[in-house]
């Protein structure tokens, strides 16, 4: 028998009844489809995690404190226990790869306008902040320098924040209350930042900016012991992408001179290194959703198995004519392993068309307050193909081995 | 050429053991037409089966045109029945749904035979259907259901056609019609043709009358002398 005629012969039995055969195969296209869509979601989460990112600014160095100061665990008196304005100084004027430095320090406040109140985060910075976050006022003004030597009581809001304080008010200009504890003082609005939503690092809409010595100075005080001010963070830019591996090297050690700790006190983080820590997490997400579908992968094969067994039964009679005329064994498995197979591969094929549709028309859908973006590899829908073409030959297998080792006798007198 | 020597065959049936076959030797010459007769139970069907390589003997040996069968293996037998043997069935066993000219072309799918369609069309020619070579199973009488059974032995130009009971669900004139024809493909292609039956008109249109009886043959006769027994009987 070739393999033509064993097609042929499949083809006949799985259109002599039609609705079985679509509904074993739904159980395959089922299978495919959410495999393939669901790694389309995952990619899709991964993607937009990367491309935020990357929104961030380009060519960014996260420097943050060390472990051994963060439990609030203190080194030697007299040593810089932790990162301090005077760092972000050092950095700007002694590493020339570098083109902008932004120190930050972050807490938390109450804002209060007109009965209105919300409670924030409070970034104290630079106006290089802008510049190396690429994140600018939408209306009014970021503050300046002046404004950061004087340590004056300004703020630029998140758009979020300005939503939420002013309503439809114009916040350009107005005055408003910022307290944190028992201390209360009174701001001025200088600016309204642009939207840029959420981030896998936080909503960059629900956070304000004041300039980073009134914070430290007024509003959440913590010098360390040499005099200087504690801060969170210091971004830095570095000017062109080659010198990055530079700049690096030459703020280790720059600080480790200024700070003389035996072991470094601070972690240098690069923007690549975020963005694999989070593509690998989101990675395991997309393995844990393909995961899921693929376990109805599983069941559509059983599903397989099933009907090819009943098949197997009902057809007795058939087999033992078969055996009779002269089939051998081998050719009563190709003919019951290719009607499987026919029925997976095809099945396949229809949910991959499925998955790959389902994946578009989810992509930028928003369910409750997750908005979907998929992203559709050609890998996934490969090996999704691939895999339930496999399906059909393992669940087809023992089905058709029972029917290749009938008895031709007993087979014929089936009634 | 068929030569059986001692030829049994044991069946365990829930346990207990039935000897279906008990030490059956003959000798059936090429172009034959014979018949086995015997009641049912008497072991002409287990005979059958051997004959036709459908299953082994559990001891004695089978010799098909001078091939030693016994000791085959289940793809070496099917292979037999494909080159060698074409099955006639009482209840025809045709597929369902199949036109005539499939289920004739049948056979000729497991040798590999090119051009199927013709050596089919023929052989459903030859038994008087060359106007229903599209029409199923359903489409078709009792006779003719069973004339495409026989193309369908016919197609492979087998050297032996086992029959079994192959008149047994027709009635009389069909049944008349269905022996013509086998008659006819003896005398005219020289085909070797056992038919197994109870009917004792059926089996005098054989030459040859093998009877038998708990697994054993207990009379081997040719027609003439058949006729002549029942003729003294009355």
């Amino acid at each position: 028998m070739t393999i033509d005629d064993a097609f042929a012969i499949a083809f006949a039995a799985l259109t002599s009844n039609k609705l079985r055969t679509l509904l074993t195969m739904l159980g395959v296209v089922i299978g495919v489809s959410a495999v393939i869509a669901l790694i389309a979601v995952g990619r899709g989460a991964q993607q937009q995690v990367t491309d935020r990112i990357s929104g961030l600014g380009s060519n960014l160095l996260f420097i943050r404190p060390g472990a051994t100061t963060t439990g609030g665990v203190r080194g030697a008196a007299g040593s810089a226990a932790s990162l301090t304005l005077n760092d972000a100084d050092a950095i700007t004027q002694e590493v020339p790869a570098v083109s902008n430095v932004a120190p930050e320090v972050d807490g938390t406040a109450q804002l209060s306008f007109q009965g209105q109140n919300v409670n924030t985060r409070v970034v104290g910075t630079s106006p290089q902040y802008q510049d190396v976050r690429n994140f600018h006022p939408a209306s009014g003004t970021f503050f300046t320098d002046n404004d950061v030597s004087a340590s004056t009581p300004v703020v630029v809001l998140g758009a979020n924040v300005a939503t939420e304080l002013f309503g439809t008010i114009d916040p350009v200009g107005q005055e408003i209350r910022l307290s944190r504890g028992s201390a209360a003082l009174p701001f001025q609005v200088l600016g309204v930042m642009e939207s840029k939503g959420g981030t896998a690092l936080g909503n960059q809409d629900d956070q304000v900016f004041i300039p980073i010595t009134t914070l430290v100075t007024k509003v959440q005080v913590a010098r360390t012991s040499n005099g200087s001010y504690e801060i969170s963070t210091i971004n830095v830019q570095v000017a062109n992408a080659n010198q990055m591996t530079a700049a690096e090297n030459d703020i280790t050690a720059l600080l480790e001179e200024e700070h003389n700790e035996a072991t470094p006190d601070f972690t240098i983080q690069s923007q690549e290194d975020t963005v694999a820590t989070l593509t690998a997490s989101t990675r395991t997400f997309t393995i844990l959703l393909g995961s899921i579908a693929a376990i109805s992968l599983i069941v559509g094969g059983i599903g397989i198995m099933n009907i090819m067994l009943v098949s197997v039964t009902e057809r007795t009679r058939e087999i033992g004519i078969r055996k009779a005329m002269g089939a051998r064994r081998q050719d009563i498995l190709l003919q019951f392993l290719v009607e499987s197979l026919t029925v997976s591969v095809l099945g396949g094929a229809l949910g991959v068309a499925l998955g790959i549709g389902v994946a578009h028309v989810a992509n930028g859908r928003t369910l409750g307050t997750e908005t979907f973006y998929t992203s559709v590899g050609t890998g996934s829908v490969l090996m999704a193909f691939l895999v339930s073409a496999c399906i059909g030959v393992f669940f087809g297998l023992y089905p058709a081995m029972r029917a290749a080792q009938l008895n031709p006798i007993q087979a014929l007198r089936y009634e | 050429m068929i030569i059986t020597r001692d030829l049994s065959k044991a069946y365990q049936l829930e346990g207990v053991v039935v000897n279906a076959l008990l030490g059956v030797s003959l000798e059936i010459d090429n172009g034959e037409f014979v018949a086995i007769m015997g009641a049912s139970g008497s072991g002409k069907s287990t005979l059958m089966n051997l004959l036709g390589c459908l299953d082994s003997p559990t001891s004695g040996t089978y010799e098909l045109d001078g091939v030693l069968v016994n000791g085959l293996n289940d793809d070496d037998l099917a292979l037999i029945r494909m080159r060698k043997v074409g099955f006639v069935f009482q209840s025809y066993n045709l597929l369902p749904k199949l036109p005539a000219v499939d289920q004739v072309s049948l056979p000729l799918i497991y040798s590999g035979t090119p051009n199927r369609r013709e050596l089919a069309s023929e052989a459903l020619v030859a038994v008087g259907l060359g106007d229903r070579l599209n029409h199923r199973p359903t489409e078709l009488s009792g006779g003719q259901q069973q004339r495409v059974g026989i193309a369908r032995a016919l197609v492979k130009s087998p050297s032996l056609i086992l029959a079994d009971e192959p008149t047994g669900n027709l009635d009389s004139h069909s049944t008349q019609e269905i022996l013509d024809l086998f008659q006819q493909l003896n005398e005219e292609r020289g085909i070797t043709i056992v038919l197994v039956t109870h009917e004792p008109d059926v089996g005098a249109r054989a030459n040859r009358v093998i009877t038998m009886r708990d697994g054993v043959v207990i009379s081997d006769r040719p027609r003439v002398a058949v006729a002549m027994s029942q003729e003294r009987q009355p």
